[in-house]
């Protein structure tokens, strides 16, 4: 009896050892497990590529009943071009105007080119709970890199952290991983934007208590970093909090964008 | 050779039903968990032994597949199977109620450990409130999907 428990406990052990390896090779090498699935991820991919086409045929197929094929097309172009004008206004040119004004009055000026945006459709969400990242079914292929940002007509989504042929993985600025550099419109005070692992909140870490930021103030992109742009729009402070015993205030911030209707989405290609 | 045929064709069933349903889903809700399914049905029947095994592959591929890190799933799979199969082991009599109980123990154990990791690790993207909210929710989930499963299966038996 002792015998057959020693066995079974020397068994899991044994698979749990191997596991436990694997975790902190992993773990010491982070870019090791999504270099692999670049490499080798026609299998998902065609699943999900499958499931996308199904919808969309589907989709199709109900719309075909309603509505002429050629409005649902037209209806598709004019769509993106609205979102790209919508974030384009929303975006560049209030920032440039803002920037513009600033800069006159220190007289320098320093000329800003327009965002170059790939339109792109969200094809899918991560099949399990616990991981929860976006997929977009455009690719290396279609010019797709690692670390472009994604947003829509109405403010920054996230970036591109994943990389496949036909297809790409954002993390959403709602992700736990996922920390932004981002400013305060109005007081120009920058600070880190980190999601909370929630829907419709995150945080702004590392600001001050002497900081005077209010509920209200529209939060953009600080450009600071290399990753992010200048100037995308990302929220507006919802809640703050200070506490005179600590350095830093608590800010929380509601993103523009709503992460529950999620459809196409503009890829920043600078 | 037929049981690891029939192990991958199901396995290959549970990560189209994942990947086909489940990736339509919105940011941030439930959803059930087919692999958890297949390995707590592979448990149930064949023993720890199996349970191990089979935890450690689906949490493996479910790794290479999905996960910011290798072996955590492989991790966490091979405890639930080894348990599976031990408490089946004790068990001999099979009902339902005991087959809703052991899969929504299964999740949530599953879940509690991949919360444990997750914090060592720091792979979620969700704050430990509302992986708590995923982890009960996806264990009704995989309950109620049990359900069906099991009755086709006795079913089949009488049938057959």
């Amino acid at each position: 009896m002792e015998k057959v428990l020693r066995l079974k406990v020397f068994f899991l052990i044994s698979f749990l050892s191997i596991s436990f390896v694997l975790i902190l090779v992993s773990n010491y090498k982070r870019e090791l497990p999504i270099e692999a699935r670049e490499r080798s991820y026609f299998f998902v991919e065609s699943f999900q590529r499958f499931s996308f086409n199904l919808k969309t045929e589907l989709t199709r197929f109900i719309g075909n009943i309603y509505q002429a094929e050629k409005l649902r097309k037209e209806n598709q172009i004019l769509k993106e071009k609205i979102d790209k004008l919508t974030f384009r206004e929303e975006n560049y040119y209030r920032e440039i105007l803002s920037a513009n004004e600033r800069l006159k009055k220190m007289l320098e000026f320093k000329k800003r080119q327009a965002f170059k945006l790939i339109p792109v459709e969200v094809i899918a969400y991560s099949p399990f709970s616990y991981f929860d990242n976006i997929f977009i079914g455009k690719g290396k292929e279609k010019g797709i890199e690692k670390n472009m940002v994604v947003v829509n007509a109405k403010g920054l989504v996230g970036r591109i952290i994943e990389v496949y042929p036909h297809q790409a993985k954002i993390l959403t600025i709602l992700d736990k991983r996922s920390k932004v550099g981002v400013r305060d419109e109005n007081t120009r005070d920058i600070a880190i934007l980190q999601g909370k692992g929630e829907e419709e909140k995150c945080e702004l870490i590392y600001l001050s208590n002497k900081v005077s930021i209010k509920v209200g103030d529209k939060v953009i992109t600080s450009g600071l970093g290399g990753v992010f742009p200048k100037g995308i729009l990302v929220g507006e402070i919802s809640l703050v909090k200070k506490n005179p015993y600590r350095l830093f205030q608590y800010v929380e911030v509601r993103p523009y964008v709503d992460f529950r209707k999620l459809e196409e989405l503009l890829v920043v290609k600078e | 050779m037929k049981k690891a045929i029939i192990f991958i064709i199901l396995f290959l069933i549970a990560l189209a039903l994942q990947i086909i349903l489940m990736g339509g889903l919105q940011i941030g809700r439930g959803r059930p968990d087919f692999f958890l399914i297949l390995l707590v049905l592979w448990a149930w029947y064949n023993g720890w032994k199996e349970g191990v095994i089979s935890g450690f592959i689906i949490g493996i591929l479910e790794d290479i597949l999905f996960s910011p890190l290798w072996g955590v799933n492989a991790f966490t799979l091979c405890i639930v199977g080894f348990l599976v199969g031990e408490i089946r082991e004790k068990v001999y009599e099979e009902n339902l109620i005991l087959l809703l109980i052991i899969m929504s123990s299964a999740t949530i154990i599953n879940g509690f450990l991949l919360l444990f990791l997750s914090s060592v690790f720091h792979i979620f993207s969700f704050s430990q409130a509302h992986l708590t909210f995923l982890i009960l929710l996806t264990s009704l989930y995989n309950s109620l999907l049990i359900l069906p499963i099991f009755i086709i299966k006795e079913g089949l038996r009488k049938s057959g």
